[in-house]
């Protein structure tokens, strides 16, 4: 499976695809896009950088652990969660900041929180079951 | 209270942080906890001692009346003093004694999620947070018991503990909702008033077995005794601490605690009196025909807590002022003949009493505790345990029938624990022979001074025993609230009670002279497995494994094939249930509807299906049914549904992807099916997609319930402030759902991982 094109391509491409996947997450709440998608996206730019490189190189590149995403990702959408039970409302009840309004972003609150978890989680998710089918 | 539970928890998420900081020194440190909170409760002794309670509400669940609601009285405190002295002991002591073994850190998570959980149990006034501090209490014991857990026999223990005890919380769990049901209250003080209203309702009696059946398992009753002995492969600060002090106490808690609701019922003194008395005698009698200390120790509590069961059987005022004062005396020198037990053990290397002897010389500190403990064991005076022999004889002595037969049950096990009592310390201490190869030298003083201090209490309690009968008055008015002032004094004068008390003490030196003199008939001693309940309980565990066994060879065969088959079979059949009494919808196609690409699109999808069927390779049928993923994904985009499309093209993406990674490994592509097999996929495949289509055809021809999508477009940007409806409802709206799908998801990761990376070679990766 080498190609020359997609193993020189990839690499310019990953920090693209990176860029891309958190544009998609961040804009998720007010167009098409979402934590769901940008997970997927920026899998996908390791997945294809490891079936041309293998993983021992994209890890030592890269230096990513998805069972650590996964795990990062669960307490980060939990914490979101959390952050309203300590505010008096029901857990995972969205909170906004509407004192200020960011960039694309728009107001900040903890829906945007729960986004980057589950962000984080599909990305780690994904990569793990790459990563484990092609270490086998 | 809540503040102290929850600092307990919190310090046990960081203990692993606390354990990289301060290495050997973290038992010290943890130590300060407990002390904190011993301190707290012994400023609200006076409070308690004069017959206040102190109660805490925070709501938790009000819509289910679910409260973290805590109340302070004369029992809860004096389970919290228990706790909470025992335990900053434990800490100290484990600080030392934990040194040998390995990741001790993970030991102190469970230790404190243990104390934080025992302390939420005697504190919860709301029969669903005692029921999940219960049960938390089970597993942290589960954690501590394997701790060890790569020894076959921990492992098993921990399983054998967790089994029982959870088992029986299922019980307790059905016991007081009946209880909640019957008395409209989840408010475990309010429900101890509405005995009457309760017993209307008819429930009173399967609530008390129930609750009776998760007590039983929890005190190590029988026939549910055995697990206990067994989570003697637990290190020895946990034995002292759940096995003996704390933990197996939470049954006798709840029935003291449930007293007054069920006492007086003739089922319940009934069920006590026999079980408890039972478990007494067994335990008493296994536990002089052991040789291993902790396994004489663990035999012992049985037989105590059976003791305690029995008295609250009873019920009569004085044997619940026995209860109380015997719940003490108990703990003070159980916990600390476990903590001397543990230093031998730690000094010497073995716990088996034909080996050691002549220690005293070597280790006096650890041997004058070990006598003090002893002594009150075998209830000797002055010491707290001679009082709590005399109330119990008191209470057995004041019944108004069976009198003579409990007074002899527990006649016979005072002249046993006498017995056990003389094992444990003049063979250890003085005996003649001694196998050992090394000389022991005395244990560091952070080892001894916990039970030492809990021996020497022993003797301050028993001299100046009117430091603590406010304390144990108030208990007792918590078990039986119309009961007469508790007096607790060393000299009675002289009175069938001490006579008796005198006798079973010499009795007991003769039994312990007899087991002195003729060690090779007591080891001699086996008992039949037959008639131990705890082979009972491996037969069921062996049969429960093979018939799984079967089971899965059966249903799963390994045949992927078959899997896909039976599940989509077995959907089908269902559905077809379900719709059976649907008509099917009339076909009107209006060809003027379908735009140019639809129909290309559509064909397309089409062909490439038909040519996935009949491909001859692997990854042209991969490739073919991504085609249609993106075809699919081409209608989202024109049906207005960008979200979906963009998620549908990245998955189809990736599936193939991860496909591909797994074809490149599998052996080359052959066709095994033929002629019927094969008529039964295409059969199947068509009746599946025959059915979908059905299911579609009868959903579009009722009109959309648009009250959920109008709500969400119009309060997706004025509450939620997203102008993406979607993704609005996935973090926002329904995020409670997401959060179980991501999770899920995780879940899938973790298994994939655990399926391809632990074969069975043994050999670790990493993540």
């Amino acid at each position: 499976m080498n190609s020359t094109i997609l193993s020189t391509g990839i690499k310019l491409l990953v920090p693209l695809f990176v860029i891309f996947s958190l544009f998609l997450l961040f804009r998720g709440h007010n167009a098409p896009g979402g934590g769901f998608v940008g997970g997927l996206v920026f899998s996908i730019a390791f997945s294809l950088y490891t079936l041309n490189y293998g993983v021992q190189r994209t890890r030592e590149k890269y230096k990513i652990q998805p069972l650590k995403l996964i795990a990062w990702g669960l307490a980060i959408a939990v914490a979101s969660g959390l952050i309203a039970l300590f505010a008096g409302e029901s857990f995972l009840t969205g909170l906004w900041y509407d004192e200020i309004t960011i960039p694309i972003l728009g107001k900040p609150g903890t829906p945007i929180l729960f986004d980057i978890g589950v962000y984080l989680l599909v990305a780690g998710t994904i990569l793990s079951l790459i990563f484990t089918l092609w270490e086998e | 209270m809540l503040t102290i539970i929850l600092i307990g928890i919190l310090l046990a998420i960081f203990a692993p942080f606390l354990y990289k900081a301060l290495k050997a020194h973290t038992g010290k440190f943890l130590a300060l906890f407990p002390a904190a909170g011993f301190a707290w409760f012994a400023s609200k002794y006076n409070d308690i001692a004069g017959g206040k309670i102190i109660k805490e509400a925070f709501e938790w669940m009000p819509g289910l009346s679910v409260g973290l609601d805590f109340k302070l009285d004369g029992l809860s405190l004096l389970f919290a003093f228990l706790i909470t002295g025992i335990g900053a002991i434990v800490l100290l002591y484990a600080g030392t004694y934990m040194k040998g073994y390995k990741k001790t850190d993970r030991f102190y998570v469970a230790l404190l999620m243990f104390m934080a959980s025992m302390l939420g149990l005697v504190l919860a006034d709301n029969i669903v947070s005692l029921f999940v501090f219960w049960e938390l209490t089970s597993f942290s014991s589960y954690f501590l018991i394997g701790f060890s857990h790569e020894k076959e026999d921990s492992r098993n223990s921990a399983l054998k503990a967790l089994l029982i005890t959870a088992g029986g919380g299922l019980a307790l769990l059905a016991g007081l909702i009946m209880l909640g049901i019957a008395g409209e209250t989840n408010t475990i003080s309010e429900l101890l008033t509405k005995g009457d209203i309760i017993a209307e309702s008819g429930l009173l009696h399967a609530a008390m077995v129930l609750i009776i059946i998760g007590c039983f398992t929890k005190s190590a009753q029988f026939p549910f005794h055995f697990w206990l002995p067994a989570a003697m492969a637990a290190p020895t600060p946990v034995s002292a601490y759940l096995h003996s002090a704390t933990m197996v106490k939470a049954g006798i808690y709840l029935l003291a605690r449930m007293s007054p609701l069920f006492n007086g019922t003739d089922s319940w003194n009934a069920t006590l009196l026999v079980i408890g008395g039972t478990t007494m005698l067994i335990g008493a009698s296994m536990a002089i025909i052991q040789s291993d200390l902790k396994k004489i120790l663990a035999f012992t509590t049985v037989s105590a807590l059976g003791l305690l069961t029995m008295l609250l059987g009873i019920g009569t005022e004085l044997a619940i002022h026995a209860v109380v004062v015997f719940i003490l005396a108990h703990a003070l020198y159980k916990g600390a003949l476990f903590l001397l037990a543990g230093i031998v053990d730690h000094q010497t290397g073995t716990r088996n009493i034909r080996q050691l002897g002549k220690l005293f010389k070597k280790m006096p500190y650890t041997g004058t505790a070990v006598i003090i403990a002893c002594c009150s064991m075998a209830g000797i005076p002055p010491l707290f345990g001679f009082i709590s022999k005399e109330f119990t004889y008191g209470a057995t002595l004041d019944m108004t029938v069976n009198s003579p037969l409990t007074t002899s049950a527990f006649f016979i096990a005072g002249v046993l624990f006498t017995a056990a009592a003389g094992m444990l310390s003049y063979i250890v201490f003085f005996g003649k022979r001694c196998r050992l190869k090394e000389q022991p030298v005395e244990a560091p003083f952070t080892l001894v001074v916990g039970p030492f201090l809990m021996a020497v209490l022993a003797i301050v309690l028993g001299i100046g025993s009117g430091l603590v009968s406010p304390l144990l008055n108030q208990a007792s008015l918590a078990v039986l609230p119309e009961n007469i002032d508790l007096k607790i004094s060393l000299w009675h004068g002289i009175n069938t009670e001490l006579i008796l008390s005198m006798v079973t003490l010499l009795i007991g030196f003769l039994a312990f002279l007899f087991i002195y003199l003729n060690p090779k008939f007591m080891a001699s001693i086996e008992v039949s497995d037959k008639i131990k309940t705890s082979h009972a309980y491996e037969e069921t565990m062996t049969t429960i494994v093979d018939i799984s066994e079967r089971v899965t060879k059966i249903i799963q065969n390994g045949n992927l094939r078959n899997y896909v088959f039976i599940l989509i079979a077995v959907f089908c059949l269902l559905t077809l249930w379900v719709l059976r009494n649907f008509s099917f919808p009339s076909i009107n196609i209006l060809w003027s509807d379908f735009r140019i690409y639809d129909i290309v699109i559509g064909l397309l999808m089409i062909v490439a299906c038909f040519y996935a069927v009949m491909a001859k390779s692997r990854l042209l049928a991969i490739a073919l049914l991504g085609l249609v993923g993106y075809g699919v994904a081409f209608i989202f985009i024109m049906f207005g549904a960008p979200d979906l499309a963009i998620t549908q093209i990245l998955i189809e993406t990736l599936t193939v992807v991860i496909f591909v990674l797994v074809l490149w490994k599998l052996p080359k592509f052959l066709i095994f099916t033929e002629g019927f097999i094969k008529f039964r996929y295409f059969v199947i495949s068509l009746l599946f997609g025959g059915l979908m289509t059905w299911i579609v055809m009868i959903v579009t021809r009722y009109p959309l319930d648009s009250h959920l999508k109008a709500y969400f477009a119009e309060n997706s940007y004025l509450l939620a402030k997203g102008k993406n409806v979607v993704n609005v409802i996935l973090v926002d709206f329904r995020s409670l759902d997401t959060l179980g799908e991501v999770v899920v998801l995780g879940i899938a990761a973790i298994g994939v991982f655990a399926l391809v990376k632990f074969n069975k070679s043994g050999k670790e990766t990493k993540i």
